[in-house]
């Protein structure tokens, strides 16, 4: 970034493609509406209202993986893909390597997502948690990320001297999602088989988190923040500790997920002690990101996209946090297979990574098409249904984990254990619908933006002098 | 500017960290790195354990690769400036996308 090269533009257009990142966010939240919709499904199942009941084809168990599948693939991966092509060529001052390619991969990965869906729909999903992708949509999906890396990895590639935290994080994220991806799908449906598959499994379904979604958020969160705000980071020293730190702390955490299991046990204490390590790391981060904020704390109020970002960042804390707690064995005794971890996952992929991207959203679709917001209430609303929906929702369940621990622990009948989660159901259905309403909201105020665009002059939108 | 007496004075509390640090880290490391060649060797557990722990090596090992070229190559001198030339770099595709409209 240091240092210029011949090849690098500062004309905007020539760098980024605004169809394309517009084309990524239609399609990540059409699918984030379906993902929804699944979730307030399995809501009503849990309380015996299901209306698709009896029908194999909407079964709940098949309903719940288009759910995370559709959150995990079609919403936070399309997004983030759009964010990529916005991101990286300026960031770089490069383009990608082929934008013919870009509207390739963008096809490629729709046919990859929709076939999912599909296969899971018609009972093909693969035996493994967050990978239920039928294993003959795998080669395919592990060829669109090999086409991801080689179309964004070259921009990155060409810069010369010290490089920006956001590109770290984006160059290693491109390795480790190809590496997971294979790892989880392959190497347990060929290779290995028992409690080895089993523990690879754990570190494909933590480090699709950590090593995917995790990196990308917090490298996307580096560049908007400080360009947001118009004021550098606060430390760019400590923002590469964090890189590094997980870079060598994360891969090590998935097998949490297997506590008490045959894995043998100096594998599950490293989990532990690498999973606290990583929450030392996520401490720098959040340091650093209020480190940043100091002086401009209005910013939370005023600007939305700051505050979207800002309300993930807590979250995100927590989330850790609880991890950090949760992977210790006399916790997980409680906790294991109870409410506790949904609501630790909604806390997560909704709370924190949805948000940041209606953070992203919310900053650039008024600036790629010109104009400002239809409505800025309607974006209120949105963030407001959206943050206290998911904070009711994360609460309300994580409670229900621990009534539900107790209750097995004390060798209650099942039944009892249902009875008692029962009111906390029904809150989860209030949240949910909150959440729900959220984005219809933010759906109808990008309909009416689009509607009632009209040519600004562009330093009114999002560039201030 | 620091002087040659400061300079030595750094160097030796360096070493003194090091011998401090090192030492113990490496023999810990070192003695569960055998018992878990022992393990795989010996047990049936062993296979349990070497799918998991190869990936985190491999991996590991390519990250500290990439840590040693980046710090040779002066990845990491003048750490804060990157945070300063982004936030030029962006102003400047800003303008310059301003003068386009």
């Amino acid at each position: 970034m240091s240092e210029a090269t011949e090849t690098q533009t500062h004309d905007h257009k020539d760098l980024v493609d605004e169809k394309i990142v517009m084309a990524y966010f239609f399609m990540a939240l059409t699918f984030m509406l379906v993902s929804m919709l699944g979730g307030l499904l399995m809501a009503g199942q849990l309380l015996r209202h299901n209306p698709l009941s009896g029908i194999e084809l909407f079964s709940p168990g098949r309903w719940r993986m288009i759910h995370t599948n559709a959150i995990a693939y079609g919403f936070l991966a399309n997004a983030f893909l759009g964010l990529l092509h916005w991101s990286i060529p300026r960031l770089t001052l490069h383009p990608v390597l082929d934008k013919r390619l870009s509207w390739l991969i963008f096809a490629a990965w729709q046919i990859v997502v929709l076939a999912t869906a599909a296969g899971l729909l018609f009972g093909q999903a693969q035996g493994l948690e967050w990978g239920e992708t039928p294993v003959w949509i795998d080669p395919v999906a592990q060829l669109g990320l090999l086409l991801v890396a080689i179309n964004f990895m070259p921009p990155i590639l060409k810069v010369k001297g010290p490089m920006y935290v956001t590109l770290w994080y984006f160059l290693a994220m491109f390795i480790w999602t190809f590496l997971t991806y294979a790892m989880g799908n392959f190497v347990p449906e060929y290779f290995v088989s028992g409690t080895s598959a089993g523990a690879v499994g754990g570190l494909f379904i933590h480090d699709l988190v950590g090593l995917f979604v995790t990196p990308l958020g917090w490298g996307l969160m580096y560049y908007f923040v400080p360009i947001i705000l118009k004021k550098p980071i606060w430390s760019h020293g400590l923002s590469l500790v964090g890189f590094w730190g997980l870079a060598f702390f994360y891969p090590l955490n998935g097998i949490h997920h297997f506590l008490y299991t045959p894995i043998p046990m100096f594998l599950q204490y490293g989990a532990i002690i690498s999973t606290i390590a990583v929450e030392m790391v996520v401490t720098t981060v959040i340091i650093n990101f209020f480190g940043t904020l100091w002086g401009r704390g209005r910013a939370v109020v005023e600007d939305l996209p700051i505050r979207w970002f800002y309300t993930g960042m807590v979250f995100y804390f927590l989330t850790c946090l609880q991890c950090a707690m949760q992977t210790t064995l006399t916790f997980q005794a409680l906790i294991h297979f109870t409410d506790w971890v949904v609501g630790h996952a909604h806390l997560v992929m909704y709370g924190v990574f949805s948000q940041w991207i209606f953070g992203m959203m919310t900053y650039l679709i008024p600036r790629i098409w010109k104009t400002e917001w239809y409505s800025r209430k309607a974006l209120e609303y949105h963030y407001w249904l959206s943050a206290a929906g998911v904070f009711i929702m994360a609460s309300d369940l994580i409670l229900c984990g621990l009534f539900q621990g107790w209750s097995w622990a004390s060798l209650q009948p099942w039944e009892h254990s249902i009875n008692v989660s029962f009111p906390f159901w029904v809150v989860r259905v209030f949240a949910g619908l909150a959440m729900f309403a959220g984005l219809l909201v933010f759906l109808w105020n990008i309909w009416m933006t689009w509607k009632t665009r009209e040519e600004v002059e562009l330093s009114n939108v999002a560039l201030p002098a | 500017m620091t002087t040659r007496s400061e300079q030595k004075a750094m160097r030796i509390i360096t070493a003194i960290l090091a011998v401090l640090i090192l030492i113990p880290s490496l023999y810990g490391f070192g003695s569960k790195l055998l018992e878990f060649i022992a393990l795989v060797r010996g047990d049936v557990d062993g296979v349990f354990a070497i799918s998991p722990v190869a990936n985190y090596l491999l991996a590991s090992a390519g990250f500290f690769c990439l840590l040693l070229w980046a710090t040779l190559n002066g990845m990491f001198h003048d750490i804060e400036a990157p945070k300063y030339d982004m936030l030029d770099q962006e102003e400047k595709l800003d303008q310059e996308e301003r003068q386009a409209v």
